[in-house]
């Protein structure tokens, strides 16, 4: 589906626009046809493109990149002497309270999270309208969100009490046989963050493995043997047949929508929890059962489909722009 | 009880070194012992065990604790009694607790106790159930007296001029002291100790002043808790002390008195007032309470009617009284004065009332009250025939002279003739009223040496201090306020060698016995009247199996009202003073958590909060409304206010209290000021007890002292204060932030109808829970269920406590399988708002304390928590800016509900916990497991009742000070305090949550009894009664039931099928298994202050059904509120009730 068809699909779902007639006045003033913009001007070849951006690899790392490095890991610090000091000391300095028991933890979890999803935005979803400038801001917008999820990673983790028992979250075999408990929306976010991990690498890197390719030979043209056989390692035997071609665009689209998708169910999670869990209690019990009718399609029980009708509304609408 | 063992005679080496442990390393050190075993190779014991009996090896284990640095000996038992458990001590099975029988002493009365040993080591308190007038109900001091024991700061050895002295020094300095006063008569000698009911201390005292008639006897406690005996001189002609028998009261008028906190006898007035409280069937009867009162107490708090009015004016308003109930105008001149709202018709509704119900009604006034006012409500209830009916006197033994009082002894200093000051217990440097200066005084004296428990502000002042032993490491006896005698068993032996008040009354004495266990044997065996040694011996064998002396209590004194006695008394009255924000009077109360400053170092008290002001870790100026609107201190309002405007102004949760200074007669105190509602309006009221200067850790320069303020000639209260503000800030640690139920039915009240047609039912009429759909099926919502006959409701909820019917609910539930099925009900109908569970749970079950920084972040971690609740019926529909939301009521209504973890059949916090570290059992217990716990605080957020806690740091391993500290503050709970946790419950780290899990560790050692009990016939049902929760245990007005609700003929099953149960917050379907029974108030129609309807319950009304003019929401409508309408009573009184809410009539006095 075209980018076009899914705006109008999207607008479908939000009631009004489509069903309206064209209006008069767009016929009248005949809107000028502005041809798209060159992304690559001055008939450069794809040649150039490759010297120009491999060239940052393969030149010496700058000055100032170090100095700047250095500040970045100084202020990075702060995180490592602050979660050493939570760590050594307890929760408690981080001044929560019965009955506020989560605050800063859950604001910055969430924040982080938000700036992952403005990378997967940029990638992922351009890359399903087909926008082709993307290709310029792809890599620093998933790297973004790498990043991003590893910081929001640290929250949920670290706000724990005991954060040296964080593996009894993980459905790992033990002898006591005691398992999760699937019903937590708590667990499902452990879920939910690693998956989305999971699959920001993946589509970070199937988006990489051409150029991991690019740089195995030329740092094999350059003589570099083991930087060539690092690249190409990672690379995973990338000769840039048309097979390989036809294989990388299915899995780079996939993994593209199961990123979104997945985007689509932490923002559930994230917005609709606080809402019920202040207003409805009995519905933040049922959530995790409606949320699954719901998405298989079920009939769910009426009131809880009420309640959960501002969450929808956001399922229907992002479902339209993926297909 | 304890069994008297045969113990092997003691070696001559024994004799010789005594029988005593090393307790420090110095000690040992000087010992040729102990420099042999430093030179040792191998551990103590490795070679000298052949030959040594068993308490040289003890010697030995001794040392090597003493060289670990431990300093104390794990499990001590009592000397006397104690055998090697190599031997298998015939009752003791390692593991389970032994309960012995003791009594906690307390001034002139005691609390007769069973103390629960774990090898050895006390660790709880009970209150005796044998003891039939407190029924084993006691109070947050008797149950944290257990941790004083234990305390780290508590003296630890005698000491001159600061340094350290061996017992026997001490032993030979009260010989000496004897000695050159036996030689001089005692001149130069003088005593001053606090009160006692001990008849062996009578008896040593008695023997002191016929040996020593020169010397000074004195006593003094800084709480006056009887009612002075000159009162009753007057009006009697005798010493008589007045015993209230408020269970055959059905009008009960206080006036100032706080008979469930400073009265003597508490415990047993509480016991007896609530009787006339359960109002199980609506023709039962109900009492009905007037307070007139001055501050505010929870006596006021359960009042039906309560009239503010100083202090001062209490003295008119019996005058008052008395004339309107006996018709004479003998009392008029003295009632001069008195003026508050609707005087006459208050006076006239409450005489009228009192008067039709002669002999069966009571009037009590406040210790602290000058006798002329006993003198008056002793005639009032002579002339209401109530004497020898609710009112019984009984006479104190003849041989106890009157000691003299501290003003005597200070002028005996004053005149030089006293040479040597003993004082035994007390602080009077700190609590002596100001105007003797005795702290000065002391100074003056020569020789001053004091016992005491701590090394307090008075041992600061003396040369020798002299450490004292706790009552659980002693031998003493006691007798209760009504005089029966009780023991004071040691369950330990003194952990640091103290002495006991008659061990050393009796080395002073220079008796030949001054062992306290003879000393004590020899008064019981001589009170039981027994005539030979075995029948002495089995007398008091039996007296300490049952804790008590049977029949020892006063003999009931038959009085003789004699009216002119009185007249000398009112001839020095004069009239009570105009108060005016110029002219305050000021209150002195001791505060509900350290007393008068004896519990100082105490954290499970410090941290409890008071009742009624919810501040902790502090005590504060309390202001009524008026008074701080004048002072400009009333707080403005925030944007975080619901409704209505606040008490106090809270910044981030943090109560923000401007510093005020109170000056009396020339002396300033200073104290953070709170507004109170409810006191009278220019009465100030100043609790003591805190600002001690030298004390420990823990209670050292907590609070503000208001002794300084404190006279002779003021001691209950005084007038002609002024009160400034400042503008210095002080944040106090207030746990209750909120204090309106905003119109929400969390307490669900009612008025009784004195006529038989109240409808209990009421608590199943409003709420969401009655239009709530049918959570546990059709045909059985809460409406519905109300309304079916208690039989039927009965055999219901036994269906519903084993089947988990899964209503509407989209989860199904497991049904519950096990054996019992554990549920609660709690009456609020007769909670007093005591905080002894919420003490009695702390002691139960290792809560630790976190500190007042720690309480302001809202991280205090009772599991009980008591909510205080203020209406005043004025809440507006309109949230915001209704006329009756901009003021703080001067008159409100107090609901206590009492909360812990409610164990809900669907628990929320079950569900959302991701590693399943808390889960149901079979037996509908909601379980903790804490080692599976990882401390996510899910749980807690998702629980609607918040009574879960979280440990936010090492509570129990880390100092209170030092708790952000971390790894470089100092670890680990010192020795002592690990004595006290209970080892039946985990102790829990930090980032663990905790809750109540209803005494689980009661119920599994009840399992185990029943198992073995039951053997191979499998009954291993646990009969009704047989396990006892901690806060039902203490409760003294069994206000919790407690038991298993499959069983339909257990006490819980049959509360719970009382028409007033309700489930807190039921409409969410959580189904908590531990339900409220309605509170029931009994106010007087005829009264100007009646209101047809409890305060909360109009702001219930007012909020959910506000008036339409044109009654287009009418409630004839049928729309489903039909169910309420019967709620509103009848229709007579309809007009004034529900919806003509103008015609309520909410006036009050000040």
């Amino acid at each position: 589906m075209s980018a076009a068809a899914s705006h109008a699909a999207s607008s479908h779902a939000h009631g009004s626009v489509a069903a309206a007639p064209r209006n008069a006045i767009l016929d009248e003033v005949a809107p000028a046809h502005l041809p798209r913009a060159t992304l690559v001007e001055s008939q450069r070849s794809l040649g150039w493109v490759t010297d120009k951006i491999c060239g940052i690899i393969e030149g010496k790392t700058p000055r100032w990149w170090w100095l700047l490095f250095i500040i970045s890991c100084c202020v990075a610090s702060f995180t490592v002497a602050g979660i050493t000091y939570l760590v050594a000391t307890g929760v408690g300095v981080w001044g929560h309270a019965n009955p506020v028991n989560w605050a800063w933890d859950i604001v910055n979890f969430v924040f982080w999270i938000g700036i992952g999803h403005a990378g997967t935005l940029i990638s992922a979803i351009l890359c399903l309208l087909r926008q082709k400038w993307r290709t310029s801001i792809n890599r620093a917008a998933e790297a973004m969100t790498i990043f991003a999820v590893c910081c929001a990673g640290i929250f949920p983790v670290f706000h724990i009490g005991r954060v040296w028992f964080a593996w009894f979250l993980f459905p790992l075999p033990n002898y006591n046989d005691i398992w999760q408990n699937y019903r937590s929306p708590l667990e499902w976010d452990v879920f939910a963050v690693s998956t989305y991990g999971t699959v920001s690498v993946l589509f970070w890197y199937v988006g990489l493995i051409p150029d991991l390719a690019i740089l195995r030979d030329r740092f094999l043209a350059a003589g570099n043997k083991l930087r060539a056989a690092l690249y190409g390692f990672f690379a995973m035997g990338w000769r840039g047949s048309n097979r390989h071609w036809s294989n990388y665009e299915m899995a780079y689209l996939h993994a593209a929508r199961a990123l979104g998708a997945h985007d689509r169910v932490v923002r559930l999670c994230r917005v609709a929890a606080p809402w019920l869990a202040h207003h409805d209690l009995p519905a933040l019990l049922r959530r995790g059962r409606d949320f699954l009718r719901l998405r298989h399609g079920l009939n769910a029980d009426a009131a809880a489909a009420r309640r959960l009708r501002h969450a929808r509304s956001h399922h229907a609408v992002s479902h339209r722009l993926y297909v | 009880m304890k069994r008297i063992f045969n113990h092997p005679a003691p070696s001559e080496q024994e004799l010789a070194n005594g029988p005593r442990y090393w307790r420090s390393l110095d000690e040992l050190a000087s010992t040729p012992g102990f420099k042999a075993q430093l030179e040792r190779e191998f551990p103590e014991g490795a070679s000298t065990l052949e030959g040594v009996d068993r308490r040289g090896f003890m010697k030995i284990m001794a040392a090597s604790f003493a060289l670990g640095g431990v300093g104390l000996a794990g499990c001590r038992r009592p000397e006397a009694h104690i055998l090697p458990y190599g031997k298998s001590v015939e009752g003791v099975i390692p593991g389970l607790p032994l309960y012995f029988a003791s009594a906690m002493p307390v001034r002139k009365g005691a609390v007769p106790i069973l103390a629960e040993t774990h090898q050895g080591r006390p660790t709880k308190i009970e209150g005796n159930p044998g003891y039939s007038a407190y029924k084993g109900g006691n109070n947050a001091f008797v149950q944290a007296s257990v941790l004083d024991l234990y305390d780290p700061d508590r003296s630890t050895t005698s000491t001159v001029d600061g340094t350290a002295v061996s017992q026997a020094a001490i032993n030979d300095l009260l010989a000496g002291l004897g000695q050159s006063a036996a030689a001089n008569g005692g001149a130069g000698l003088a005593i001053l100790a606090g009160q006692s009911s001990s008849p062996t201390r009578a008896g040593l005292v008695a023997k002191l002043r016929k040996k020593y008639p020169k010397a000074i006897w004195a006593e003094y406690e800084p709480v006056q808790d009887e009612v002075p005996l000159s009162a009753a001189r007057a009006a009697f002609g005798r010493d008589v002390k007045p015993i209230y028998q408020f269970g055959k009261a059905r009008r009960i008028l206080s006036i100032d008195a706080d008979f469930f906190h400073a009265e003597a006898h508490s415990l047993y007035y509480i016991r007896e007032f609530t009787k006339g409280r359960k109002v199980v069937k609506k023709d039962d009867p109900m009492n009905r309470l007037y307070s007139v009162e001055s501050a505010f107490s929870l006596v006021g708090a359960m009042a039906d009617h309560r009239l503010r009015l100083a202090s001062s004016h209490m003295l008119a308003f019996a005058a008052a009284l008395a004339g309107k109930v006996t018709g004479t105008s003998d009392f008029a001149p003295l009632a001069q004065g008195l003026d508050f709202k609707d005087r006459d018709a208050w006076l006239d509704a409450c005489a009228a009332d009192l008067l039709a119900h002669k002999g069966e009604c009571l009037i009590v006034a406040g210790a602290h009250l000058p006798p002329p006012v006993h003198a008056i409500v002793y005639a009032l209830n002579y002339a209401l025939g109530n004497i020898g009916k609710t009112l019984d006197f009984v006479a104190l033994p003849e041989d106890e002279a009157a000691p003299a009082s501290l003003t005597a002894l200070t002028k005996a200093i004053d005149a030089g003739s006293v040479e040597t000051l003993l004082i035994l217990g007390g602080n009077p440097a700190y609590d002596a009223p100001a105007d003797l200066g005795f702290a000065e005084k002391l100074g003056r004296v020569p020789q001053v040496i004091r016992y005491g428990y701590y090394v307090d502000e008075t041992s600061q002042l003396a040369r020798t201090h002299i450490h004292a032993a706790h009552y659980l490491e002693s031998w003493g006896d006691a007798r209760t306020s009504d005089g029966t005698v009780v023991p004071v068993q040691p369950m330990i032996l003194p952990l640091f060698n103290g002495l006991t008040e008659i061990e050393l009354l009796a080395r002073l004495l220079g008796e030949a016995e001054s062992d306290p266990y003879t000393l004590v044997y020899q008064t019981i065996t001589a009170l039981a009247g027994a005539q030979s040694e075995a029948a002495a011996q089995q007398a008091f064998k039996q007296f300490l199996h049952d804790g008590f002396l049977a029949d020892s209590a006063y003999a009931k004194a038959d009085v003789r009202f004699n009216a002119a006695g009185l007249a000398p008394f009112f001839a020095l009255v004069s009239a009570p003073p105009e108060l005016s924000p110029d002219n305050l009077e000021v209150r002195f109360t001791f505060d509900a958590k350290v007393e008068d400053g004896r519990y100082a170092n105490n954290g499970w008290l410090q941290e409890c909060p008071d009742p009624v002001t919810k501040i902790a870790w502090d005590n504060a100026i309390l202001v009524s409304p008026r008074l701080g609107k004048h002072l400009g201190i009333d707080p403005q309002g925030s944007l975080l206010q619901v409704a209505r405007k606040e008490v106090a102004n809270f910044k981030q949760g943090k109560e923000q209290a401007f510093i005020g200074e109170v000056t009396l007669n020339g002396v300033t105190v200073r104290g953070p000021l709170h507004i109170q509602p409810g006191l009278s309006n220019y009465t100030i009221v100043l609790p003591l007890g805190y600002g001690r200067r030298v004390s420990g850790r823990v209670g050292k320069g907590v609070g503000h002292d208001f002794y300084p303020l404190r006279t002779t000639s003021g001691l209950g209260f005084a007038t002609g204060a002024t009160l400034r503000v400042t503008k210095e800030l002080y944040a106090l640690a207030n746990t209750q932030e909120h204090w309106s139920m905003e119109g929400r039915e969390i307490v669900r009240e009612e008025n009784f109808k004195e006529d038989g047609t109240t409808d209990l039912g009421f608590v199943n009429k409003f709420g969401i829970e009655s239009h709530a759909p049918a959570n546990l099926g059709e045909g059985n919502s809460v409406a519905e269920l109300a309304a079916l006959p208690p039989e039927e409701r009965a055999a219901r909820q036994a269906v519903f406590a084993v089947n988990t019917p899964r209503g509407q609910s989209l989860y199904e539930h497991p049904d519950f399988t096990g054996t019992h099925q554990w549920g609660m009900s709690i009456d609020l109908n007769t909670c007093i708002g005591c905080n002894a569970c919420i003490i009695a749970c702390q002691a139960e079950n290792n809560i630790p304390i976190v500190g007042k920084d720690q309480v302001l972040r809202g991280r205090e971690m009772h599991w009980v928590r008591l909510d205080r609740y203020y209406s005043d019926g004025n809440i507006e529909a309109a949230a915001f800016g209704g006329p009756g939301n901009k003021e703080i009521p001067e008159d409100p209504q107090v609901s206590l509900q009492p909360i812990s973890c409610m164990q809900c059949e669907t628990a929320p916090c079950e569900i959302v916990c991701p590693v399943n570290a808390t889960v149901h059992d079979d037996e509908g217990l909601n379980t903790m497991a804490y080692n599976r716990c990882i401390g996510t605080r899910y749980c807690a957020n998702n629980c609607p009742y918040k009574v879960r806690r979280f440990n936010f740091f090492d509570w129990n391993d880390r100092a209170i000070d030092e708790l952000y500290l971390g790894p470089l503050g100092k670890s680990g709970m010192p020795e002592l305090v690990k004595m006290v946790q209970n080892p039946d419950v985990s102790v829990r780290m930090r980032g663990v949550m905790e809750k109540c899990t209803y005494c689980v560790q009661r119920i599994q050692q009840a399992k185990i009894r029943q198992k073995v009990k039951a053997g191979a016939s499998g009954a291993v049902v646990i009969p009704d009664g047989d396990i006892k929760v901690a806060c039902q245990e203490v409760c003294p007005v069994d206000g919790v039931a407690f038991g298993n609700l499959k069983d339909p003929n257990s006490a819980v099953s049959k509360a719970k099928t009382r028409e007033q149960d309700y489930a807190l917050l039921g409409y969410l379907n959580i189904r908590p298994r531990t339900t409220y029974l309605g509170k029931l108030r009994n106010p007087n129609p005829a009264m100007p202050d009646y209101a047809a309807m409890p305060f909360s319950r109009t702001e219930y009304e007012k909020k959910n059904h506000p008036p339409h003019p044109e009654g287009a929401h009418g409630h004839d409508a049928p729309h489903g509120h039909g169910e309420h309408a019967t709620t509103m009573g009848t229709s007579a009184d309809r007009a004034a009730t529900g919806y003509a809410l103008n015609a309520l009539k909410t006036g009050g006095a000040a």
